[in-house]
């Protein structure tokens, strides 16, 4: 096999994974906190894809033109939002239901995600969009060419893979280092016994869902720098393949997530290049139910202990 | 002077009344035990204090130094019309209902120990004792993530409180171990310790010798007189261990059946005929 086509296809397969390794994070924290599925995730990572785009507008319309500046207002203020989308979600659609039954926060994700879904609709119209690329060039190894073959990597590319790092390295040292991640550790191992603590359960889960609907922007913004193309839908399947990253890697766990991502992303890449590119979902959906049959708790995820 | 005063507390569950009428007071810096047979009701009277519970009807006041306070009314107990007036009043219990929850009582200084030891068993004793300490670190995130240093001076605090907790433990080798690992006695000690981290004016054992053998108990009951001695922290207990209870108490409640049976000193209490009746039988079982 030609060794510049794996070499591609490694490449793409990391970005992927980068990708979805972002967007499960939050699945899996809040998966982690509060036992349920947050479905209405991938919608935030799709509004963050339209607030791109109006970042970028309204930053080209104050004559701002410094790469540097445009991509790091745009990605400031997009995470921004989309914190702000995370904590309403979780005000809105969970927090009432708080002393239900289990399945009621599940319709309530799936309710909130058709209205985050129509809201888009409504305001930003139903055709795919896009933004003019931001950030041109490409990287080839080898510089010249082997013979017309090469493993090419474009810059934001580049920056996809460093700003997933920093992503999730900011937000492991939050979770294992700081006050905050001790309290939200504590609060994922019993919940009951932290509030009795005298830690305010209610508002470290405020933080999860604002964290997990950060990541969830930084990997909107990223993608549609790359791809350039959105519509309003885009956060289904992106959402339910970050959800398979999630559970591949063990849900609830953050390492987990991460690594489900990467192996998601690049299992994909490799179905696509070397077997079927329409196929690629049927793949991963099928990896999503070898590892519900044969492996439940995920690559990194501890078996299910029984609480007393 | 009283420090906790629980009056005309009733608990249903569905039809059940688990407790029904129980009052009884705790003075200021001294140990109270509460006994009886098992089903009595008093861990249910523990879990109505501690916020576990949200008690159908009574009240709970504690006293602090800055007033008292009604703990059912931090939990957000359900408005009545006498809630109504005067304004300020009825903005207390909004606020209450709006921000309320089992984490004000232990802002308000109350602290409980579980008869199941129930510590974060994959974090450290340390981590433990910090998560205990959460309320009074600079809760700010952004302080947090910049590593401001009136953030770092506070977890510097904590972190000092801790290792004196542990040490006075006897835990002081443990710090960096997951609480999971610990031994039986340890995390016993480690799940006062934690309680303690809350920084409590009453703090509520239930069964803290449970499980432990003679050597150790003894070691619990010092450690329990030194806290109170020493520290000037007031003692609600749970134990079924007679000889523990009746050595470090200064007064006992016993209940039976859900209800206060008789109160007083440990020589009264033990003389009472209805105490005798609740742990061996009423008298007409009794063989002549």
């Amino acid at each position: 096999m030609d060794p510049f086509l794996i070499g591609q296809q490694v490449v793409n397969g990391l970005i992927l994974g980068a990708i979805y390794g972002l967007i499960a994070v939050g699945y899996t924290m809040v998966y982690g906190i509060m036992g349920m599925i947050n479905f209405a995730h991938g919608e935030v990572y799709m509004i963050a894809a339209y607030l791109t785009a109006i970042f970028l507008a309204l930053l080209a319309s104050f004559g701002v033109d410094s790469v540097p500046v445009v991509l790091f207002l745009t990605l400031l203020g997009t995470v921004a939002f989309t914190a702000l989308h995370g904590w309403a979600v979780e005000r809105v659609a969970y927090r009432p239901l708080g002393r239900s039954t289990r399945l009621a926060p599940l319709i309530s994700a799936i309710g909130i995600s058709l209205v985050l879904q129509n809201y888009l609709r409504l305001s930003q119209g139903a055709r795919t969009q896009g933004v003019p690329p931001l950030l041109e060039g490409v990287i080839r190894i080898p510089a010249e060419g082997a013979g017309g073959h090469f493993v090419q990597i474009t810059y934001i590319q580049v920056m996809i893979v460093i700003m997933a790092l920093a992503g999730m390295g900011v937000l492991t040292w939050l979770i294992q280092a700081t006050s905050l991640g001790r309290a939200c550790r504590a609060t994922q191992q019993d919940r009951v016994m932290a509030e009795l603590l005298g830690v305010d359960t209610g508002r470290i889960i405020s933080v999860v869902f604002v964290l997990g609907a950060a990541m969830a922007g930084v990997a909107g913004v990223l993608v549609t720098l790359n791809y350039g193309s959105f519509d309003f839908f885009i956060g289904f399947v992106t959402g339910i393949k970050a959800f398979t990253a999630a559970v591949l890697g063990g849900i609830g766990s953050l390492p987990g997530a991460m690594l489900g991502g990467l192996v998601l992303g690049l299992s994909e890449s490799f179905f696509s290049g070397f077997v079927n590119t329409d196929y690629k979902d049927v793949f991963a959906f099928a990896i999503l139910i070898g590892v519900l049959i044969f492996r439940p708790s995920g690559l990194m995820g501890s078996p299910e202990v029984e609480k007393v | 002077m009283t420090l906790l005063s629980v009056r005309d507390l009733d608990m249903h569950f569905g039809g059940l009344r688990a407790l029904s009428r129980v009052s009884f007071e705790v003075g200021r810096g001294s140990v109270v035990s509460l006994i009886g047979p098992n089903g009595a009701g008093k861990t249910t009277v523990f879990n109505c204090i501690t916020g576990f519970y949200r008690a159908t009807s009574g009240s709970i006041r504690l006293s602090q130094s800055r007033g008292d306070v009604e703990l059912l009314e931090l939990l957000g107990a359900p408005l009545t019309v006498a809630d109504l007036f005067p304004p300020r009043h009825l903005f207390r219990r909004l606020a209450a209902k709006m921000f309320g929850g089992s984490h004000r009582i232990a802002r308000a200084g109350v602290a409980r120990t579980f008869q199941h030891i129930r510590l974060f068993r994959e974090l450290t004793s340390l981590e433990n004792l910090l998560v205990a300490q959460h309320r009074r670190f600079g809760r700010n995130i952004l302080a947090g993530l910049v590593g401001s240093r009136g953030f770092l001076r506070a977890e510097g605090r904590a972190v000092a409180l801790a290792l004196e907790w542990l040490q006075r433990f006897e835990l002081e080798t443990e710090v960096d171990r997951p609480a999971g690992e610990l031994s039986y006695g340890q995390q016993r000690r480690l799940e006062i310790a934690r309680a303690l981290c809350t920084d409590p004016i009453l703090l509520c054992l239930d069964e803290p010798a449970a499980g432990l053998n003679d050597t150790e108990t003894a070691a619990i009951a010092r450690l329990i007189r030194e806290l109170v001695d020493q520290h000037g922290v007031t003692v609600l207990l749970i134990e079924h261990d007679m000889r523990l209870v009746m050595e470090i108490s200064d007064h006992i409640v016993v209940l039976d059946h859900g209800e206060v049976i008789a109160r007083g000193s440990p020589a009264m209490v033990q003389h009472d005929p209805r105490v005798l009746a609740a742990y061996l039988g009423t008298e007409g079982e009794g063989v002549e």
